[in-house]
């Protein structure tokens, strides 16, 4: 809540309980609360008071409904908007509404119905009292959107851990798969019998959450990850073939009823999302070795234009000469 | 697709049957349904000639012929039998199967029936030097035909093999057409047609072997199938019998030839088991083993896209105890009990194992019998396909193709930015691998335009996999490379004709001295890389078997 402003600040005792609720009310307050709120006055009162808070920027107005509500500004943000001109207010109050979401130069010209130059104007110089910052999207990178200086973009803007600097951190997220399929490995086969496999009521294959623990204590990353995260990174081990997830699930009694519940299930950074926490088992990988690539037709860089009779032709290709004499 | 299956077929039978015969084939597979007069015209060959090869054509099964009256004329057509021309590449795999199946005699037999095409009993004793003097020899004989027969490895020839499906069709829709003696309305003709598609199936599921007899009764099964069609007596129902009688013995005049469909279903199970084995390991391919042992009995072909239901005690049962899989598995429980209790529990254990398989080849139907387990064929093929596809895709663009093509499979129809999103890949790197796999028909496009003038900007795409189209990619892919190989098997041939020849004189092949040193190394050069090159053609050939003969509903 706003410090109150100081009491030699020219305003009447109604007007400084006005500028009260006005602060508490997160969404403003009408002219009809009002005059249920503070005895005595009427519309005309309402109005006065209106006039002076506003030209003090002490108050803003919103759409409430189907009315207006008058809401309090802050005394820090008094100070911001004091030394800013009428447009350049405007244009602030625009960028402040969007949030974390940010908002892009043309719909502030249309909201505020601003010429694109005075908008510009205003984005440059809001810009260089450092109350504004510019952030680009990762769905459109061109696109400049404008947010509040100490507003940390939304995970829709920024991509969440997988982005640094507007590009998907790849090095990042291979290094990253690549320790959890070692993790799940460890826990998919017997150590002491590196052929054999466990039985199909093995319980102790790792989960989301487990993933998740092993990753963030280990530091593996230094970015906060959370479960969608994990997830997000299990589903691309699962496509390429690395990992699967465990089909058939035991409930066992005292084990919380969990899908595939594991050895040490006394988790308590699960969050509750025992529906979703899956469990994952590691695929050992084989030599991928495909009869259609082995030999030289299958990576020739000239098969289309090879025939029987042509010019390049398999009886004269120097790549089946190398292959056959390897 | 087309011109790669055409060049294939030509060198395959250039490769089994010299050039003459390469001639008339390779003109059938190109023209279609042709006549007699048409061959000889086109091939520049003597009418006798033509002849001679449709007649060894027809005795291997590689083309099929059809009457017509024209004009008052009987015209005889000739149409090639595709599926049948390309799996002659495949012969070295069934002999390999077959001398890892039969006993010596057995497979004797095979090479002698594969060579000749179709043979009878009697002609294969009298081929193999066989007297009725030689008692025990003729009884171990006729033992390993009877148990091939019964195998259905060797099946008999009946006179509507020599037929294509479609003049079956026509003829077993005129036979019930002309039994109609009111006219024939539209639905009544649709009617005839779904029961002569029927009598079909019902001959394809029929359970009777044709060309066995009993030695103590006959035992008619009901068949209605050929009754109408055929009237040879030798083919007639009642002489059909169910398989697996003791007193079964082989009819010494049935024209017998090896069931490549068969084959083709063993070669299909040992990739099933070569899966597991790689991705499990030897305990659980070694119960898949005999749990698919189990099926081939009922298992026809590669067409069936299950097996039918097997008990787990049934299984238990037939894995011998002395496979180890104690060394394979580690239980979560202490083991107690004899060593026979072990193996059962193991065995148990690597069922659940199987049946819990992501890839659900074995699923468990019902709980009777410690649980009963059906193998489905039609899950066994879609594995086996994207594990070919998938690992031609992986060497040929890398990981990340691979996995594109995993997101597709598992997603379905996507747009660009969404394939990205779940493989974690940027954009632009998934487009170009998109590009590349499109350009090769392994993905494809959908176009959603969402205003009528179809305007590019206001269209949606969406990638997708067509496995069709991507099954006819792969095909023309591996068709392409063993016509090259064949190809290359020629050229290493003819580039070493003379030394070849000097190799296949009588004097050389009893004084293998009379080769000079260069030539000994030539022959052992040349006889490296045949080794190679007919070893890649076996190996594409078994993607091939997967990719086409697996395939439930196109290609059969």
């Amino acid at each position: 809540m706003a410090p109150p402003p100081p009491a030699n600040d020219g305003l009447t005792k109604n007007e400084r309980i006005f500028y009260d609720i006005a602060c508490k009310q997160e969404n403003g307050v009408t002219a009809e609360q009002l005059m249920e709120l503070i005895p005595g006055i009427v519309a005309e009162d309402v109005a006065n008071m209106v006039n002076k808070l506003s030209r003090r920027s002490m108050i803003e107005m919103c759409q409430l409904g189907g009315g207006l509500a008058y809401r309090g500004i802050k005394s820090e943000e008094q100070t911001k908007l004091s030394i800013l001109t009428q447009d350049e207010q405007m244009v602030y109050r625009q960028i402040k509404e969007s949030g974390n979401e940010g908002i892009w130069i043309r719909t502030i010209q249309k909201l505020t119905n601003l010429h694109q130059q005075v908008v510009s104007r205003c984005i440059k110089s809001l810009e260089s009292k450092s109350l504004i910052k510019s952030v680009k999207s990762i769905k459109n990178p061109v696109k400049k959107l404008y947010m509040l200086i100490d507003v940390k973009p939304s995970q829709a803007l920024t991509g969440g851990p997988w982005y640094t600097d507007q590009d998907l951190d790849v090095e990042f997220i291979d290094t990253l798969a690549q320790q959890i399929y070692k993790f799940i490995y460890s826990k998919s086969y017997p150590r002491h019998l590196p052929d054999a496999v466990f039985t199909a009521q093995h319980t102790a294959y790792p989960t989301t959450s487990q993933i998740r623990r092993y990753v963030m204590d280990n530091q593996i990353s230094t970015v906060e990850l959370d479960n969608k995260h994990i997830q997000e990174l299990l589903d691309m081990l699962t496509f390429d073939g690395k990992i699967e997830p465990i089909v058939s699930s035991i409930n066992m009694e005292g084990w919380g009823g969990r899908v595939g519940g594991g050895a040490d299930n006394d988790d308590d950074d699960d969050d509750g999302d025992v529906g979703g926490d899956k469990t994952y088992k590691a695929i050992k990988l084989q030599q991928a070795d495909s009869p259609l690539t082995d030999i030289p037709c299958g990576r020739c860089p000239i098969s289309e234009f090879c025939s029987e009779n042509g010019h390049i032709s398999p009886s004269k290709c120097h790549y089946y000469q190398k292959w056959l004499q390897f | 697709m087309a011109e790669a299956r055409y060049q294939l077929c030509r060198h395959i039978i250039s490769n089994q049957f010299g050039e003459v015969v390469e001639t008339v084939c390779s003109l059938m597979v190109k023209l279609g349904r042709i006549p007699l007069r048409s061959i000889v015209r086109e091939s520049g060959l003597t009418p006798k000639k033509v002849f001679d090869v449709l007649v060894t054509l027809i005795q291997h099964g590689m083309i099929t012929h059809a009457e017509s009256i024209e004009g008052g004329n009987t015209v005889a057509y000739y149409s090639p039998n595709l599926h049948e021309i390309l799996r002659r590449a495949r012969i070295g795999i069934y002999l390999k199967v077959l001398h890892d199946r039969l006993d010596p005699d057995g497979f004797k037999v095979a090479n002698l029936v594969l060579q000749n095409g179709v043979m009878t009993a009697k002609q294969i004793k009298r081929s193999m030097g066989i007297t009725a003097a030689q008692k025990k020899k003729l009884a171990q004989l006729q033992k390993s035909i009877l148990t091939m027969v019964r195998e259905r490895i060797l099946i008999a020839v009946q006179p509507k093999d020599l037929l294509t499906k479609s003049d079956r069709l026509i003829s077993e829709e005129k036979d019930m057409k002309s039994k109609e003696s009111l006219i024939i309305t539209a639905n009544k003709l649709k009617e005839i047609r779904r029961q002569a598609r029927e009598k079909l199936d019902y001959e394809y599921d029929d359970s009777a072997i044709v060309g066995m007899a009993s030695r103590v009764k006959r035992k008619a099964t009901g068949d209605v199938g050929s009754s109408d069609l055929f009237q040879d007596d030798l083919y007639n129902p009642s002489k059909m019998h169910i398989a697996g009688d003791s007193s079964d013995v082989v009819e010494d005049d049935a024209f017998f030839r090896l069931n490549f469909d068969k084959l083709d279903v063993l070669l299909r199970n040992q990739q099933i088991i070569q899966y597991f084995a790689r991705k499990i390991n030897t305990g659980a391919s070694a119960v898949m083993k005999h749990i698919l042992r189990l099926t081939e009995e009922k298992v026809k072909s590669c067409r069936e896209t299950s097996s039918n239901r097997i008990t787990a005690n049934q299984i238990v049962h037939s894995v011998p105890a002395d496979i180890p899989l104690k060394d394979t598995m580690v239980m979560d429980f202490e083991e107690t009990g004899n060593r026979e209790t072990r193996h059962i529990e193991y065995v148990h254990a690597y069922i659940e194992l199987l049946g819990g398989d992501p890839s659900g080849i074995l699923a468990k139907r019902d709980e009777r019998g410690s649980g009963e387990y059906q193998v489905d064929f039609q899950k066994a093929f879609e594995t086996l396909r994207n594990k070919y596809v998938d690992t031609f895709i992986q060497e040929h663009f890398g990981s990340v193709a691979t996995r594109i093509t995993r997101v597709l499979r598992a997603k379905n129809k996507l747009e660009e930015k969404q394939v990205a999103q779940f493989a974690m890949l940027p954009v632009g790197v998934c487009r170009s691998h998109l590009l590349k796999l499109f350009n090769l028909g392994l993905v494809d496009l959908h176009e959603v335009a969402k205003s009528s003038d179809r305007f590019p900007a206001r269209t949606l795409y969406f990638w997708y996999i067509n496995y069709e189209k991507q099954l006819d990619s792969m095909l023309s892919i591996a068709y392409k490379q063993m016509a090259n190989l064949y190809i290359r098997l020629g050229y290493e041939k003819s580039s070493r004709s003379r030394l070849l020849a000097k190799m296949e004189r009588e004097d050389v092949k009893l004084d293998p001295s009379l080769l000079g040193p260069s030539e000994v190394k030539a022959i052992e050069e040349y006889n490296k890389i045949t080794q190679i090159l007919e070893a890649s053609l076996i190996r594409i050939e078994l993607v091939v078997l997967t990719l086409r003969d697996s395939l439930v509903s196109k290609y059969s």
